[in-house]
């Protein structure tokens, strides 16, 4: 593998975001405004150009990456062993051996990400949390016997990267977009949008890096995402994990409880972001091209912003008071 | 880039997190955690090694690991 040479990371002078709804807004209920088609599109191009996105995956420290000494068959094997609690095949990589790989590679495609100019797209906030990891040996062994039809080798996310910004709808999928467009990758097919369709109530962009070097899963969350998402994981350390999956406790309470959970990130989370998509698509319908306000401040829209504060102060407030009861429940 | 191991208790939500910051720390974290995972007895603990520029980071982004956490430098 060969390197094109070093990134000419973009400093571009900082340019207002245009926020249009998004386009897999869900509640016909909730405020929306239509998006022309390919808007998604053109700002995704353009956050390329200012994020001097080109061709992440031949930039060191990803091409310096040593190519797996293993075989796909090996993998596939050793994903057995794990699956099944068998001694590893002494002919393939050990376990410890793959997981240094793909912890190299989470974090090879985390560094690239994470040099990117994003106060470019992301005007006024501050950076994006990124992080990364290789999957554990309980979770990987876990999604092995959970879903036997994929080997070790198609599994998606042995290297995971998590970026969480505050941002609006919009905003996540140009990010998401942009990641898949930075390491060459259709956006179309490489961006997974579980905002929609949510998994248990999980909602998030995933991308689906599959490069040269291996796969890697990039998990773009809003703010209010990423907090109600580790929420619902503490109550699945409690309550089983089964509940990321689909399934609901029998018993009463905690059924109840893990529903009353599910319906703020569909229902509170949701509406709330979509209220802010919408703010936002009015913010920039009043900004010229250099970011500056036209006329003077409306204030039906500063009310609304004010409003909006508020309502998001009450769903923290939700996601705290839930945290609390899982601690009392601990003890 | 640094590298932070965490032992966190599924059942009572205790943590101990210990940090590697030397500019490969990430590599030293997920030795350690391949050690730890091997050593582990208790279903219910969870051994993990993150990648972050910052401790700070993973506190906003893996926020449950850290109801009850002890820290330690590696």
């Amino acid at each position: 593998m060969s390197c094109s040479g070093t990134p000419a990371w973009g400093r571009s002078p900082k340019q207002p975001t245009t926020a249009g709804s998004w386009a897999g807004a869900p509640t016909p209920s909730a405020p929306s405004n239509s998006s022309p088609p390919g808007r998604v599109q053109r700002e995704c191009r353009r956050a390329l150009t200012t994020l001097g996105l080109v061709g992440l995956k031949n930039l060191p420290p990803l091409c310096d990456l040593t190519a797996p000494s293993w075989s796909g068959k090996q993998l596939r094997r050793l994903g057995e062993a794990l699956r099944d609690g068998e001694p590893v095949p002494d002919s393939g990589p050990s376990y410890g051996d793959v997981m240094a790989y793909y912890d190299d590679l989470a974090a090879a495609v985390l560094h690239l990400i994470r040099e990117l100019d994003w106060s470019s797209l992301l005007v006024d906030r501050p950076p994006p949390e990124i992080t990364a990891r290789a999957k554990t040996l309980t979770t990987l062994a876990e999604k092995l016997r959970r879903d036997p039809a994929t080997p070790l080798p198609s599994v998606q996310d042995i290297a995971g990267v998590r970026f969480e910004s505050a941002m609006t709808l919009e905003e996540q999928t140009i990010v998401a977009h942009a990641i898949a467009s930075a390491f060459e990758l259709d956006p179309a097919t490489a961006c997974h949008d579980l905002r929609q369709s949510h998994h248990s109530g999980y909602r998030a962009v995933h991308v689906w890096l599959r490069l040269p070097q291996g796969r890697v899963e990039v998990q773009v969350r809003t703010r209010l995402q990423g907090r109600w998402a580790n929420l619902y994981e503490a109550m699945a350390d409690l309550l089983g994990r089964e509940i990321r999956y689909g399934e609901v406790p029998a018993e009463p309470v905690a059924r109840q409880a893990v529903e009353a959970v599910q319906g703020i990130s569909v229902n509170e989370i949701a509406r709330l972001e979509l209220l802010r998509q919408s703010l936002a698509d009015q913010r920039n319908a009043r900004t010229d091209a250099m970011g500056r306000t036209l006329g003077p401040v409306d204030p039906s829209l500063a009310r609304a912003e004010h409003d909006v504060a508020e309502l998001e102060r009450q769903v923290v407030e939700q996601l705290e008071a839930a945290y609390r009861a899982l601690a009392v429940h601990r003890h | 880039m640094p590298g932070f191991v965490i032992v966190y208790n599924r059942r009572t939500g205790a943590s101990e997190v210990t940090a590697y910051n030397a500019p490969t720390g990430h590599r030293d974290a997920l030795r350690r955690r391949l050690e730890l995972e091997e050593q582990r007895t208790d279903a219910d603990v969870e051994v993990v090694s993150l990648v972050s520029d910052s401790i700070d980071t993973i506190r906003r982004t893996h926020s449950r690991y850290f109801a009850h956490e002890v820290s330690r430098v590696g």
